[in-house]
């Protein structure tokens, strides 16, 4: 038979058996056309992101030259700009405009509010920096030539005041011509700006059109500086590679290309301190460290000046370049300053001293992550002191388009999902491999309700979509690389929150590397679920109720136990790991077992529905575990049992069926290995109560390669014979249910009765990504409701293909939508409702639906034709709060203070024409013009888009919730407490890993009250 | 506004020390490493168990044999789930610290464990110091007799501390910082020339370890 059918092509053979009957139920063409239903993920690789504090908006640009920009829950708008342009800089401005600048300097200016481009400006000087602040019109362009142009973004012109290259002009009239280094705002003055060339630093003012004070920084021969490599018995004057303000204005940080960080006094452009990561008055001439072995250090390229809620206690974020040497591991560095001493008492010595002694220096690791080519602070407090008015998560954006979420100050990351779209869920961190699976509606949505949703964006409106209305839910599984595995509802917007579960094999395994996920097997209808990670274990959860919810750890002793856990101390296979739970999730997937089997990488895994979980190594071993109990009840090498030289399990099925002729039916475990073989196990009631596995038989089934996927079903009904815990109760009938397998390898699906005889077989042109039974309910002629199971065939070429069954006779082929990724294609999945989850890409995947549901006659309402609604992002009854002043001290010291309106007039002159854009008179009325309306955003004035800000100790909440109120709990306590402050960093540190890592013990802490 | 004006250092101010040491605490999670640290620098003692997380880094300068030596102390996670990563810090150290708790007994045996991880990663000339702590604690189950035999399996010194007391935690510091100090110097006597001004004095005194005072 095997021999005969390589003769065949794209035909199948008649079943000859007359007993058979079509239970595709004469299914036809006409009920099948293609539909991209939504898309997760992003396209290409994401290189620049910025966020808005007002609108509470994140906007990402990619590789596809794409700009995304999400809000909470869903809500996601993507442009698509023209002729892919790589986006270098992006700015929200007013919280209307989105502007961007790409790599040929073209600044294009995009409307939140119309989702349009408004214009594309072109700069004819290649632009090397900008600067924008949140409440203002104006973007600083910073040249190569150095000098700076101003750009009106609310009416489209240029400034006719254009800063020239002071460097040039003033300072170092024979450097070589420098470009602008750095551009900020005075965060307390909107009439001065820092600016820096490559070697001095200027403040500049808008009033008085001239330079205010300079920073020249210069190195005595055989002063260290911040990078003992260079030529230190010289006098040298390391670059600018950024300056930076105080949050209060009154000092400045110079950045030197030798890691050098100066910090300046403003008023008197006196040097108070310069130091490096590690070393301080780096300044001073020091002859005795010439052979100093501290010589290479990795070099800073952004520093990230952090302030709390009180904008005096500030931190340095500290971010240096990876490089090869693995003796120089990447790291962030915090430096915690602690409060700043009153600037009108302390001498200069105090200051240095200050500066020189930190409360706090912790280096935040990044080992074995990409590159970090970029940070974004998300502020929780406002929109100014350049985007760091208190921040707890930090994105860290990798060179291979990675993000990675740092909780501040604590140092740990955090994957947890729901904060962010599940667009993003895709690159934080990368997906390793992802499932989509059909899952009962009722026993779904359930389920899903209590998921965690809360999200840190809080930006946009959804917009109303159409729901189709199917048996089934599609739940979309990923594995990432950090070892944590999510479940998503697949369906795009139906379920409108970002309700998400997630489990963390990390903090199962308690293990910080190779925890990528490899596989993931869900069992939709016992909520049980096994992963396995890149070095082969196995971790087995279940959803249930978390009896460790709310527990404190009795004791440090029991806590430092947990801490200490390893793997490898266990001398059995199955270790318990039922203990290592979140306590904060009152319900969800709960670890309960590890198969510890040390065999090397998984090559197939299977959680059934009926408690068997099948696991394959590709080493050959197949381990069968029975999750009562647990207990393996099947641990053998299949190498020793193949007959066709097989070398490991590619995939495994349980269905419930009758074997050959037994008359009865039995649970069946078909495992399909590497070179296309079927093997039989039937799963029997041993005499101790437990189960046993007998190996049955195996056969070559399908041409060559290895089987993809085995599915089953009822010659009869056409009903799915996977196995289910009803169907198990239902074998003490004896009742004997004949059926079909369907076997699908590398080119070709095979449909076989197990123990008698190979039936259907029909071959392709090309490989099969993925295969599955659909089981379509149609209305035929006669106005009957019926059940038509089809096969669906997903090939590398993007064909697909609708089959009869048992025929595997063609009634459609069609073309896949969407391009296809060959290297990811097979993290494709079939659903059963004729959904196809296509993995189109490393960080994306499209959700296509084949029916035509007009045509099938059971969704009336489907229409094709309509196109996806857009999201509204910007909301108008958010108001910007209003910009922090210099203190009277400054004031009294001469700063003149320059309102908006002042500096429009001074760069836009007195005649500044009127906009023509509606988003100008729209924002208009977004800027708060007192302070007293500064301290909080007004709320929103639709009841839809209402939320309410978490509030101290608001009684008991769940979960997650409560982890805002955690953070504002501990500053309101410690505003009042500044005796303490010391301990803030410590105390505030532990309780954001506690409440990110799922610890949850200061939390529980924090939320009954200090 | 045309003039430049500079603002270089002048020298000779007292800032300058004569060489620095990076030393690396590691050993099992929770025996001590942080407050041994927190101790020798702030001299403060908090009881209550807070995970380390990535690595805090503080400075103290001492004096040695009248050398200003700067130490920059490395304090790593000891999470089992950090170790992975915080191997990638122990190339550069001078000198690494070895902590077990003396009231539980699989620290201490974990000690041979970190001892390998410590030979596969870090610099030979590297110094090793095993420190048994919490030597305050009645519910000692390894003895000091137990935590000097492994050093000397081991062939590295052993100091018992207790930093809830302060008892001898900067003797730690100040013995591992001697034997650094000793080994820079026979590598001196020793080294090819490098011919450097003698910055570092080549008789400096060995052993005495709670002569020396902070700075």
């Amino acid at each position: 038979m095997f021999k005969k059918s390589r003769h065949l092509k794209n035909v199948s053979n008649a079943i000859k058996s007359a007993r058979v009957h079509d239970v595709s139920n004469g299914i036809n063409s006409k009920f099948f056309d293609t539909k991209k239903i939504c898309t997760y993920g992003i396209n290409g690789r994401i290189t620049v992101t910025t966020f808005d504090y007002t609108q509470s908006l994140l906007a990402v640009a990619t590789t596809a030259g794409e700009i995304h920009v999400y809000g909470q829950k869903q809500i996601e708008v993507v442009f698509t700009l023209k002729n892919r342009p790589q986006i270098k800089h992006m700015r929200f401005i007013k919280g209307i405009y989105l502007i961007a600048v790409d790599e040929k300097s073209n600044i294009i200016v995009l409307s939140v509010h119309s989702k349009q481009i408004l214009t594309t400006v072109f700069c004819p000087n290649s632009i090397t920096c900008i600067e924008t602040d949140p409440s203002l019109d104006w973007m600083l362009i910073g040249l190569e030539s150095g000098s700076i142009l101003i750009y009106d973004v609310d009416r489209n012109q240029m400034s006719k005041l254009k800063i020239e290259n002071f460097q040039k002009s003033v300072f170092l009239p024979k450097e070589r011509l420098s470009p602008v280094i750095s551009i900020q705002w005075n965060p307390r003055d909107i009439g001065t700006i820092l600016i820096s060339y490559e070697h001095i630093t200027v403040i500049y003012s808008f009033i008085d059109y001239k330079v205010k004070q300079h920073f020249f920084y210069q190195l005595e021969p055989y002063a260290p500086g911040g990078d003992l490599s260079t030529n230190i018995e010289k006098k040298r004057t390391p670059k600018v590679i950024q300056s930076l303000y105080h949050p209060n204005s009154l000092h400045i940080l110079t950045v030197h290309e030798d890691n050098s960080l100066v910090f300046w006094d403003v008023n008197s452009g006196k040097l108070i301190h310069a130091r490096s990561i590690f070393e301080t008055h780096v300044n001073f001439p020091n002859p005795a460290l010439k052979d100093c072995s501290f010589t290479e250090t990795p070099a800073i390229f952004k520093v990230s000046w952090l302030c709390q809620r009180n904008p005096e206690y500030t931190s340095l974020l500290i971010a240096t370049k990876a490089t090869e040497n693995p003796c120089l591991p990447q790291e962030i560095t915090m430096i915690d300053l602690g409060g700043t001493p009153m600037y009108s008492v302390t001498s200069f010595d105090a200051m240095s001293k200050y500066y020189a002694k930190p409360v706090q220096q912790k280096l935040f690791s990044l080992i074995g992550k990409a590159p970090l080519i970029n940070f974004l602070p998300l502020p929780k407090a406002s929109p100014y002191f350049g985007g760091c008015h208190d921040t707890n998560l930090i994105l860290l954006l990798l060179e291979d388009g990675e993000l990675e979420t740092l909780i501040y100050p604590a140092g740990s990351f955090s994957s947890k999902a729901s904060i962010f779209p599940r667009s993003l869920a895709w690159v934080r961190p990368t997906v390793t491999t992802c499932i989509a699976q059909s899952v009962q509606k009722n026993l779904w949505l359930g389920m899903m309700t209590i998921a965690q949703s809360e999200s840190f964006l809080k930006g946009g409106i959804p917009a109303t979509r159409n729901i189709r209305r199917h048996e089934t839910r599609s739940a979309l599984l990923t594995g990432h690389s950090n070892g944590s595995v999510r479940i998503w509802d697949a369906s795009h917007s139906e379920v409108t929150d970002n309700a998400v579960f997630e489990v963390n094999t990390a903090k199962v395994l308690n293990r910080a590397t190779n925890l990528a996920i490899k596989n993931i097997s869900f069992a939709s209808e016992t909520l049980e679920l096994a992963v396995s990670s890149e070095v082969g274990d196995v971790i087995l959860f279940k959803f249930e109720t978390n009896k460790f919810y709310g527990q404190l750890p009795k004791s440090d002793a029991l806590q430092l136990k947990f801490s200490r856990f390893s793997l490898d101390d266990s001398k059995t296979i199955l270790v318990d790991v039922s203990d290592r739970g979140p306590t904060n999730v009152k319900q969800g997937f709960i670890p309960s077992t590890v198969i510890h089997a040390k065999k090397g990488a998984v090559s197939a895994i299977m959680n059934s529905n009926i408690g068997f979980v099948a696991v394959g190594f590709i080493e050959g071993t197949l381990i069968i575990l029975d999750r009562r109990g647990p207990a393996i009840i099947f641990n053998e090498n299949i190498r020793v049992i193949s007959k066709a030289g097989s070398s490991y399990v590619s995939t495994v099925h349980f269905c419930v069926m009758e074997y050959g002729d037994d008359g009865f039916s039995s649970i069946l475990m078909l495992c399909g290995t590497d070179i296309g073989e079927l093997m039989t196990f039937k799963i029997l009631p041993a005499t101790n109560g437990r189960f046993e596995v007998k190996f049955t038989d195996a056969t070559k089934t399908n041409n060559q390669g290895k089987i993809l996927g085995i599915n089953s079903f009822a010659k009869d009904t056409g009903y799915s014979c996977s196995a289910t815990i009803s169907k198990m109760q239902g074998l003490s009938k004896g009742i004997a249910i004949p059926g079909f397998v369907t076997i699908s390898g590398a080119n070709d699906i095979r449909l076989v009765s197990p123990g008698k005889s190979k039936d259907t077989h029909a071959l392709f042109k090309y490989p099969i990504a993925t295969s599955g039974l659909s089981f379509i309910p149609i209305i035929d002629g006669k106005g009957e409701r019926k059940l038509s199971t089809i096969m669906i065939v997903l090939l590398i070429n993007g064909d697909i293909k609708v089959l009869t069954v048992p025929e595997l006779k063609e009634v459609k082929n069609l073309r896949c939508p969407v391009p296809l990724s060959a290297q990811y294609v097979e993290n494709s999945s079939i659903l059963e409702n004729g959904d196809i989850v296509i993995r189109t890409g490393k960080f994306q995947a499209s959700l296509i639906s084949v029916l035509n549901e007009s045509a099938t006659g059971t969704n009336h309402t489907a229409d094709i034709s309509q196109h996806t609604p857009i999201d509204t992002l910007y909301n108008p009854d958010l108001k910007i709060g209003y910009r922090p002043q210099v203190n009277s001290l400054q004031w009294a010291r001469g700063t003149i203070y320059c309102t908006p309106y002042q500096l429009d007039e001074l760069l836009g002159g007195i005649e500044r024409p009127e906009s023509k854009y509606e988003e100008s008179a729209i924002a208009r009325g977004c800027i708060s013009s007192s302070s007293s309306n500064a301290a909080r955003k007004l709320p929103p004035g639709t009841e839809d888009h209402r939320y309410a800000r978490p509030v101290r100790s608001s009684g008991r909440s769940n979960g997650y919730g409560v982890l805002k109120s955690v953070s504002r709990a501990i500053e309101t306590r410690l505003d009042t407490v500044e005796t303490t402050i010391n301990d803030y960093a410590t105390t505030m540190g532990q309780t954001m890993n506690d409440a990110m890592e799922e610890t949850g013990r200061d939390m529980m802490k924090s939320a009954v009250g200090f | 506004m045309s003039g430049l004006r500079t603002v270089s250092a002048s020298s000779g101010n007292g800032k300058s020390y004569d060489s620095i040491m990076k030393i690396l605490l590691i050993g099992d999670s929770g025996v001590g490493k942080s407050c041994l640290l927190v101790r020798f620098v702030e001299d403060k003692f908090n009881p209550s168990f807070i995970t380390t997380i990535g690595i805090d880094f503080k400075i103290k300068t001492v004096d040695i044999n009248g050398k200003k030596v700067k130490l920059q102390l490395w304090d790593t996670a000891g999470q089992e789930r950090f170790r992975t990563i915080t191997t990638a810090y122990y190339r550069g150290a001078m000198g690494i610290i070895l902590v077990y708790d003396v009231t539980d007994e699989r620290t201490f045996t974990n000690i041979k464990q970190w001892f390998k991880t410590v030979n596969e990663h870090a610099n030979d000339e590297a110094q090793l110091l095993l420190v048994g702590n919490k030597s305050d604690m009645e519910t000692r189950v390894v003895t000091a007799d137990q935590g000097e035999a492994l050093a000397k399996e081991l062939g590295i010194p052993f100091i018992e501390s207790s930093a809830k007391n302060d008892d001898n935690v900067n003797e730690i510091f100040f013995t591992l910082a001697k034997l650094i100090q000793e080994k820079i110097d026979s590598n001196k006597l020793v080294g090819v020339g490098n011919g450097k001004e003698g910055n570092i004095s080549i008789n400096s005194g060995s052993g005495n370890s709670s002569k020396s005072n902070c700075c």
